[in-house]
């Protein structure tokens, strides 16, 4: 699958919340039967009240994800990972594990992480998260280049499990990474073996420039909280021209525009909701809404999607639990009715699922170039 | 929980292909399934038939050198247990979690959302990393010395516990008709401000189904014992024969109660590496083939790595260099098995290859190779001569050797009314008769 062509089809993921996890089960399962290409578990940092007045509380992404990849077998499994209070070593692990379990199914949505948490993550003598999050995008970018290599610190065929002679791994394809960034420094090797995907997918978050410019280093998708088709257009220009700056195929990255949609038995109904929400969100936080019948609001999303600046959309997390229900049942069929949607039940990686190619090891590539490793 | 009957208590100190170094080379044992999450679903269920109370994975932030030979840890225990979780219903989660290269805010919401999730079934294994080479992983700082670490662990874990307890119970009240989610009098910060840690609070998810999930230790040096003394519920512990066994249980349950805490609510756990056969011969022989499979070179590099001396040149049939050998004091990695080890080398006067193939499979910790009955005879007389309150078990190899273990020493366990034979609770703390904690209000999370 290529970002253009006839076959070119919509890319949908959406957001679990809350720590119920009976509740998240359900929104996984609701997600994976309706086809979508992954659930992303938001990261929580500190604790905080949303705009009700009512604390976010939210399960740890990983413990989550990895609980639901037992009773999943196709969705894919993003979770959230807030870079300023984090370490590649642990996440790179997590995702590993993860990955394999899964088979193939991990990956992570790279997010500088929220400043108001550093009072949770503050050590006594030493400089604590500020550089991380001073800099935020550039502590992203180099935590997902440091993810990278450290999943590429085993060549994927390192482990040969030779019983006769005793030997378990090709000490020749694992190596120390001695990644020494700004923000952060790790030896490695990981101490798991390359994980199925190679590189579980990652994505950013893009708002403003800097946003951008990580993205275009190191992300394989972007969500982007757009308002307009305009808007979209000009982010995926600028999004092509960084990517091609930066040495990589303007069509290695896929772009999701972040939705609330509201869907009701009529027009009428679902805009009186939309009304609702949009006081509640508050003016501060425009949000992208397609509210109407199922078919209204698919016809939305096809004019999007046909004008082909972004790939798909991600959900975001819904303020009613009926919302991601009624689209799961009443849209995504008319979106497959016209087309636009995979037919669901495809099990695959989710890279593969994005239509991203399995990345080479950079250092066994390297090698073969007769380079230094 | 604690009924008129005492019953032991039981771990599968789950280690990817087994406890035996070359028990991957086994022709029983598939080391690419350690990986695999059906690998962990048979082994769950396997554990769940035979009721033991959990399953507990220990943890490293390094590659180990002697990974040539040996197959890696796998996979990442708060990653896997919540998968475990997922396909089990009753058994107990035990990870590991090092207190020095973690945050307690990061630790305090993992374990208290594996505990939503598995239903009131996790512990935590406090550790502080006794590998100098982890941390070139998380920023190139060098190892704190033994001491420090664990002065940081004392402060660390206060915290965790402070953060837990941050919801109080009913907290989250999460009424459709009132449209009340929480009960903001019931959630309390922090503010603290320590030696090693500032941590603002609260957490950002409710009180655990268990309150707090249950607090184990594994290192047996002096520092490691005094802090278990004062905080850990459940001790591991590499004890190699009766005797030391003895002595060890019970100067943990004296310190304990010099802290002021009632010896039984601290559970000493040794470990047990286990070889089942119907008959003496057969385990003896499965122990004389899985020694036939060590590699000699991971073994020297094993002893090497724990000694701090380089023995790789060395020929298998010199004695144990202890002239070259550090004091225990000097070792500032696992000192408590270093001692061990070191200890027993000199006691036995053994070669370098005897050492090798004596702590191939148990590594240090008491093994028990023979019928059901004699190992079940061997752990009764550590539980009844007060050695243990139960075991960390550690098969020989994987899944074979802990479905020989449900299968054939726990029914006789079972015969002599020492093991359970249906689980009394759900939470890992009914299985270990450890009572609920309290929370503890506003002003009792400022620490």
């Amino acid at each position: 699958m290529s970002a253009g062509g006839a076959d070119r089809k919509l890319i949908l993921t959406a957001a679990l919340d809350g720590p119920d996890y009976a509740r998240c089960v359900r929104q996984a399962q609701i997600a994976e039967q309706a086809g979508f290409h992954a659930v992303v578990a938001p990261e929580s940092s500190d604790f905080r009240l949303g705009g009700n007045g009512e604390p976010e509380a939210a399960l740890e992404p990983f413990s989550l994800l990895a609980a639901l990849s037992a009773g999943t077998a196709s969705i894919g499994l993003i979770a959230e990972v807030h870079a300023a209070y984090n370490e590649p070593y642990h996440i790179a692990r997590k995702l590993g594990a993860l990955d394999y379990m899964s088979r193939g199914r991990a990956g992570c949505h790279i997010a500088p992480g929220p400043a108001a948490a550093a009072g949770n993550f503050g050590r006594t003598g030493e400089g604590g998260p500020g550089p991380r999050l001073l800099e935020a995008e550039a502590a992203a970018t180099e935590f997902a280049e440091a993810l990278r290599l450290l999943w590429d610190s085993w060549e994927d065929d390192a482990l040969v499990y030779d019983k006769r002679a005793g030997v378990q791994m090709d000490e020749g394809k694992v190596r120390e990474i001695d990644y020494a960034g700004r923000y952060y420094a790790v030896k490695g090797p990981l101490n798991i073996a390359r994980p199925p995907q190679g590189q579980p997918p990652v994505l950013f978050a893009v708002t403003g420039a800097r946003g951008r410019s990580a993205a275009a280093k190191e992300a394989d998708a972007a969500v982007a909280p757009l308002l307009s088709t305009a808007e979209a257009a000009l982010m995926r220009a600028d999004m092509r021209a960084r990517m091609v700056r930066n040495g990589r195929r303007a069509e290695d990255l896929r772009l999701l525009a972040e939705l609330c949609p509201v869907v009701a038995e009529t027009n009428e109904e679902a805009r009186e909701l939309e009304h609702r929400l949009r006081q509640a969100f508050g003016a501060a936080s425009e949000r992208l809404i397609f509210a109407g019948t199922a078919a209204a609001v698919a016809d939305r999303i096809e004019a999007w999607f046909r004008q082909e600046a972004i790939d798909g959309f991600h959900i975001a997390p819904l303020p009613r639990p009926d919302l991601l229900p009624a689209f799961a049942a009443k849209v995504v069929p008319e979106l497959r009715r016209r087309g636009l949607f995979r037919a669901g039940g495809e099990t695959s990686t989710l890279r593969s699922g994005l239509g991203l190619a399995r990345p080479n090891n950079v250092f066994a590539t390297l090698k073969r170039r007769g380079g230094s490793d | 929980m604690e009924t008129a009957k005492r019953h032991m208590h039981l771990n599968l100190f789950l280690m990817n292909t087994g406890h035996h170094e070359a028990s991957w080379r086994h022709p029983d044992t598939s080391p690419r399934r350690i990986t695999e999450l059906d690998y962990y679903c048979e082994i769950g269920r396997i554990a769940e038939r035979g009721k033991l109370d959990s399953l507990f994975l220990a943890d490293t932030y390094v590659l180990p050198v002697t990974v040539r030979h040996k197959v890696l840890h796998g996979l990442e225990p708060f990653t896997l247990l919540a998968a475990i979780a997922a396909v089990t219903s009753r058994i107990g989660l035990i990870g590991t979690a090092s207190t020095t290269y973690n945050d307690p805010f990061h630790i305090a919401r993992k374990f208290a959302s594996l505990d939503h999730i598995s239903g009131g079934r996790t512990g935590w294994n406090i550790v502080t990393t006794a590998s100098e080479s982890a941390a070139y992983n998380f920023g190139d700082r060098a190892l704190p010395d033994h001491a420090q670490r664990y002065r940081r662990a004392d402060e660390f874990v206060e915290v965790v516990k402070a953060l837990w307890d941050s919801w109080e119970d009913g907290a989250l009240v999460a009424d459709k008709d009132s449209g009340v989610y929480a009960d903001m009098d019931k959630i309390h910060p922090l503010a603290h401000k320590g030696a090693f840690f500032s941590v603002q609070g609260p957490l950002n998810v409710p009180r655990a189904p268990q309150g707090q999930p249950v607090l184990v230790q594994a290192g047996s040096s002096e520092d490691g014992k005094s802090f278990a003394a004062k905080v850990a519920e459940a001790v591991f512990t590499a004890q190699n024969d009766y005797r030391s066994g003895q002595a060890f249980y019970r100067d943990m349950k004296d310190r304990a109660n010099r802290c002021g805490r009632s010896p039984d609510e601290l559970r000493v756990l040794p470990g047990l590496y286990t070889v089942v056969g119907d008959t003496e011969a057969e385990a003896k022989e499965l122990e004389r083939e899985l020694g036939e499979l060590t590699v000699p070179a991971f073994g020297l590099q094993r002893l090497s790595t724990l000694f701090k001396v380089d023995l790789t040149g060395y020929p298998l049939d010199a004695p144990v260099p202890l002239e070259l050998l550090p004091k225990a004091d000097e070792i500032n990695g696992n000192r408590g098995r270093y001692e061990l080890i070191e200890n027993m080398a000199r006691r036995e006067k053994l070669t370098i290859g005897q050492l090798i193939k004596r702590t191939a499979g148990s590594r240090g910790h008491a093994a028990a190779v023979g019928t059901p009955a004699q190992i079940a005879d061997e752990m009764e007389r550590w539980f009844k001569g007060e050695a243990a309150d139960g075991f960390n078990l550690m098969p020989s190899h994987m899944p074979g050797g802990l479905a020989d273990f449900v299968d054939k020493v726990i029914p006789e366990l079972q015969n002599r009314g020492l093991f359970r034979s249906e689980y009394e609770g759900y939470t890992l703390r009914d299985h270990y008769g450890l009572p609920r904690p309290a929370g503890r209000g506003r002003e009792g999370v400022r620490l």
